[in-house]
């Protein structure tokens, strides 16, 4: 038998081969050009969510009754809100509150969901169980839902972040389980589990990473949908509680002066439409990457 | 139909029952174990801080909360069961009444906004579909992921200070019912509608666009342009025939979203519906109501999958046979 043998030189051209791959992947990414102006979009939000502060020296909370309401001018470059403070340094402050609570919920639903979804796709008795609770969840629309355990919890950014974790992870545990369903059939799992590995090793090690790809995907939408759902129980009174500012409860301070004092609706309203905008196509730009029978 | 036809039809009516009904219960003891991790006592709530402990302890036996929690759950879901969904709290009314009272309007809301982006969306997606890659189509891209970005509460922020405001055209708070007048019941509607049916236009008009593609590539459509039919036959009468699937899941599935972005909507334009009901209960800690809405609600959402699903048992006879066949 002709044994092979790999030289260091041959294991050097395998490294050199997935860096190619990796290339082309992002050359094909940045072929498409709406999804590359979302990924810039959504990396210039993250900056301003970050680094905002930096560039204003006012402080969100700083009220002055004689500056209330009024237009955007040199000093306040978006104008001031209800209680005179001023609007511009409110609504970097709100975006990044608002980016922290979606970013939070996709990062722990996502985590969640994918435990979830192997556990359920690879044991057949954990399946009924937790799809069964999946559904019972996802029939309650999500603002609903969100609405119901913020009346329970109480006003903070933690709850809301908590609330919305509740709602999302079973749309991520449907997707990796169906996944999970899929990749446990292949022979590489077989052989695994026949060389006598255990069980989350094979999970973890194994299935997990091929799940990864649409639960990705998920989690970008998942991150758009968060914001969405902050702002809408910010605005209903239900969300981040003042003086926090977060993009939603701006908006509920600018219900009652809607009339007078258009600023104080558009500009939050403008970042929290073009963040979610950004996310969105690049989320697209990510399942058309991934998955190119889908068109 | 053929006889072999109705015993599967019903047998897949019950195998659908089957996976509904606990779907119902599961969700029931969700809402009502969230809404009792709540803080705080009813009893002290309504009757306020400075109640005696004896009449603290009456209230608390009249609302049945002095027994423990499944025989709370029990007695509550028996009388979900009879219709009896408990009184409210605060509004001094059955939460059966208060839900009935304020039902219509979120439904007619909802209703029309739901033709509305049937209306607009359909042609739009299929338009987009036929000349895919051209200006037309990717214009309808970009619009409808603006769209899908745009939550309707910031929609009809958007819309009130360009119409209502600045134009002046259309009123911007309070709702007229159909029996008032059409005409204006439409006025008062029209803004609130509009903002409703963005993001499910927006939605449809993916949806619609991408079935679309893919049923227009397909053998047989290919055939029938090889045939020489018609292009207004061929999209009529068999692409959109196919394409209905995916676009009616679509409908039911957001109809949950509908309804609860009706609700936002209804607190900015002031409209007496499920929306102000809710939000007003949570302000007020009013459990039975929250939980009674919520419930109501999430039946309704349920029901619509459960009829969308029984209607693709009857309109494609394959369906039917999918659980046979394994």
């Amino acid at each position: 038998m002709k044994t092979v043998e790999l030289t260091a030189n041959e294991l050097t051209v395998d490294k050199k081969g997935l860096w190619e791959y990796r290339k082309m992947v992002i050359r094909e990414f940045l072929k498409n050009r709406l999804a590359v102006l979302g990924f810039i979009i959504t990396s210039l939000m993250i900056v301003i969510a970050i680094f905002g502060p930096l560039f204003t020296s006012a402080s969100p909370y700083e009220m002055n009754a004689v500056q209330r309401l009024e237009a955007p001018s040199t000093v306040h470059v978006f104008g001031t809100d209800t209680l005179g403070r001023d609007l511009f340094t409110r609504v970097i402050y709100g975006l990044r509150v608002s980016m922290v609570v979606g970013f939070m919920t996709a990062l722990a639903s996502c985590i969640l969901g994918i435990v979830l979804g192997l556990l359920s796709g690879y044991f057949s008795f954990l399946d009924d169980v937790i799809m069964r609770i999946c559904d019972g969840l996802m029939a309650i629309p999500a603002i609903l839902m969100a609405i119901v355990m913020m009346a329970s919890l109480g006003p903070t950014i933690v709850d809301v972040i908590f609330s919305l974790v509740v709602v999302y992870t079973p749309r991520v545990a449907r997707i990796a389980r169906a996944m999970t369903l899929s990749v446990k059939e292949q022979t590489y799992i077989e052989a695994i589990q026949a060389l006598g590995a255990s069980w989350p090793r094979i999970l973890f090690f194994h299935i997990a990473p091929n799940i990864l790809s649409p639960v990705i995907v998920q989690t970008t939408y998942i991150f758009a949908s968060s914001i969405i759902i902050e702002a809408a129980l910010s605005f209903l009174g239900a969300g981040v509680p003042a003086p926090d500012p977060s993009l939603g409860n701006i908006l509920f301070d600018a219900k009652g002066v809607i009339f007078k004092s258009w600023w104080m609706t558009a500009f939050p309203g403008a970042f929290m439409m073009l963040t979610v905008f950004g996310v969105n196509i690049f989320g697209d730009g990510l399942r058309d990457l991934l998955d190119p029978l889908s068109n | 139909m053929d006889k072999s036809g109705d015993d599967f039809m019903v047998k897949y009516i019950l195998k659908r029952l089957l996976s509904v009904i606990p779907t119902l219960f599961i969700l029931s003891i969700i809402i009502f174990g969230i809404i009792h991790l709540a803080p705080g006592d009813p009893a002290k709530i309504i009757l306020g801080p400075d109640a005696t402990d004896e009449a603290l302890a009456g209230l608390r036996a009249e609302l049945g909360l002095d027994k423990n929690i499944f025989q709370q759950y029990i007695s509550w879901l028996w009388g979900a069961f009879h219709g009896d969904l408990g009184q409210s709290y605060f509004r001094n009314q059955p939460v059966m009444t208060a839900i009935k009272q304020h039902l219509g309007p979120t439904l007619v809301l909802s209703c029309w906004a739901q033709l509305l982006a049937v209306v607009f969306a359909i042609p739009a997606g299929v338009i987009s579909a036929r000349k895919r890659g051209k200006s037309v189509d990717s214009t309808m891209i970009i619009l409808s992921m603006i769209g899908i970005s745009l939550p309707s509460f910031l929609l009809s922020l958007f819309l009130i200070i360009i119409f209502g405001i600045h134009l002046g055209w259309l009123p911007v708070a309070g709702y007229k019912a159909m029996q008032m007048g059409v005409g204006v019941h439409l006025k008062s509607i029209i803004l609130p509608v509009i903002s409703l049916a963005g993001l499910e236009t927006a939605l449809l008009i993916r949806m619609t666009r991408s079935s679309m593609i893919d049923i227009l590539h397909t053998d047989y459509i290919k055939t029938a342009y090889a045939k020489g039919m018609s292009e207004r036959t061929i999209i009529f009468k068999h692409a959109l025939r196919n394409a209905f699937n995916p676009i009616l899941t679509t409908i039911a599935q957001s109809f949950g979203s509908l309804i609860s972005g009706a609700a936002v909507i209804e607190t900015i334009f002031n409209i007496p519906g499920m929306g102000q009901l809710i939000v007003n209960a949570v302000l007020q800690r009013d459990y039975p109501l929250i939980v009674g809405i919520v419930l109501v609600i999430s039946t309704i959402y349920v029901a619509v999958n459960f009829i969308v699903d029984i209607l693709y048992g009857i309109v494609d006879p394959r369906i039917r046979t999918i659980g046979k066949s394994k």
